[in-house]
């Protein structure tokens, strides 16, 4: 137990006093992350609104390869983005591998599932009316889409955070295609992982604690938007 | 003027509605009668452009937004009442500010900011009809619309549509009682 509080201490003392390697990993953490999101959510949230309230062809299909790729193991997508941006891959040739840019690339694969996937099913349960209403009233297709997104705003941000967590805490891309490089693509996650592979409990706690903190906001964020949906 | 010739709605072998004929003119107030699953509803729809026909044609029905159906069991979007009308006035390119108006006339507009779901079931439907009245619509089609409203809320939802001349009001069942109201008949189709 002593070398646990220990280990908090010292990860204490080094956040407090701005560890560079520790700060720089979550500049990464948070710009990889960020980046993933804003461009998942860009394409995913019309993607699953629209699969749910429209339902083109094969969208029980879409929807749901959507979920199973909510569940793919992060390390397996490294693995498939890998293969693509390999020198022998499809996107060889870009040179992307162990780069910022291929850690946003299998982060956009972690969050696009959960975001599609979870906006669909918030879409897809809501009464018919709903959008009928839109449209009777005048909304183009597209007018209509927003509306009932607007309905389900809650779930949507909801989806949105679930996959920051997924993305901010994940390992399996970071490593396999950031490549683990120390004031490069260093992530917190793999910071820790590293950190604790040499036998440095301390400083593997510093980027843990972190990782702790985050999702202690998320949790008091997604709180927050439950007692918004009870209004 | 609407035309509707031949007109038969299938859901899978369910035949939902046929009509073989039915001419509507401009300004005119129709109520649809006829049992329960006989294509009330169906046929509201299909005017409404809600619903493909499976066979025969509906001519000169304005698409949706010149057309507004005020559904069975109609949908309040969050937010309050006048956002709700403000919703489809800003669709319509026109004042939000404009709400207030629409929810006085259907004698709402004390409730204008309540949120929809802290609405009674009256105020919910005269909301509605505020909503549908609002987009200033060519054809008005009210399903079943006066469910909830008491006595007074009956003679000012009358009154409201009543001023509408010009629009083709068409309600299932005809509940519209202060109107030179044309009545259609329709039979079960199973």
């Amino acid at each position: 137990m002593e070398f646990l509080w220990e280990g908090i201490k010292e990860a204490i003392r080094l956040i407090a006093s701005g560890d560079r390697q520790v700060l720089h990993a979550g500049f990464v953490s948070v710009l990889c992350t960020v980046s993933a999101l804003a461009l998942a959510a860009a394409l995913a949230i019309p993607y699953g609104a629209w699969l749910g309230l429209y339902r083109p062809r094969w969208s029980n299909l879409q929807a749901l390869l959507l979920r199973v790729g909510m569940f793919v193991p992060t390390v397996v997508v490294g693995l498939v983005v890998y293969g693509l941006l390999s020198n022998h891959g499809l996107l060889g040739a870009a040179d992307l591998l162990y780069t910022k840019l291929a850690i946003i690339v299998g982060e956009f694969l972690l969050a696009f599932p959960i975001i599609g996937s979870l906006t669909y099913a918030a879409v897809a349960d809501l009464d018919l009316t709903a959008l009928e209403t839109a449209r009777t009233l005048g909304a183009s297709r597209w007018r209509a889409m927003w509306t009932m997104l607007g309905q389900v705003r809650v779930s949507v941000m909801t989806a949105f955070l679930m996959a920051f967590a997924r993305c901010f805490t994940e390992l399996g891309v970071a490593i396999t295609v950031g490549g683990n490089l120390e004031m490069r693509t260093r992530t917190l996650a793999s910071t820790v992982v590293l950190d604790l592979s040499r036998g440095r409990f301390s400083q593997a706690m510093a980027p843990g604690l972190i990782l702790i903190l985050i999702a202690i906001l998320i949790t008091a964020a997604a709180l927050r938007i439950a007692q918004e949906q009870k209004r | 003027m609407i035309r509707v010739r031949d007109l038969i709605v299938r859901f899978d072998s369910v035949t939902a509605l046929t009509m073989p004929a039915l001419d509507i003119d401009q300004g005119e107030h129709v109520g649809i009668h006829g049992p329960n699953g006989s294509g009330k509803t169906t046929l509201m729809r299909v005017l409404a452009g809600l619903q493909e026909p499976s066979q025969g044609s509906v001519l000169g029905a304005p698409p949706p937004g010149r057309t507004v159906l005020v559904h069975q069991r109609p949908y309040l979007l969050r937010g309050t009442a006048a956002e709700n009308v403000a919703y489809a006035l800003k669709l319509h390119g026109r004042s939000p500010a404009e709400a207030g108006s629409w929810l006085e006339r259907l004698g709402v507009s004390h409730i204008a900011d309540r949120r929809a779901n802290a609405l009674s079931g009256g105020e919910h439907r005269r909301v509605v009809i505020a909503r549908a009245l609002a987009v200033e619509p060519e054809v008005l089609l009210l399903d079943e619309p006066f469910v909830a409203l008491d006595e007074e809320g009956l003679e000012t939802v009358n009154a409201a549509i009543a001023a509408f001349e010009g629009t083709i009001v068409i309600a299932a069942p005809d509940d519209l009682h202060d109107l030179d109201l044309r009545t259609v008949e329709l039979q079960g189709s199973w």
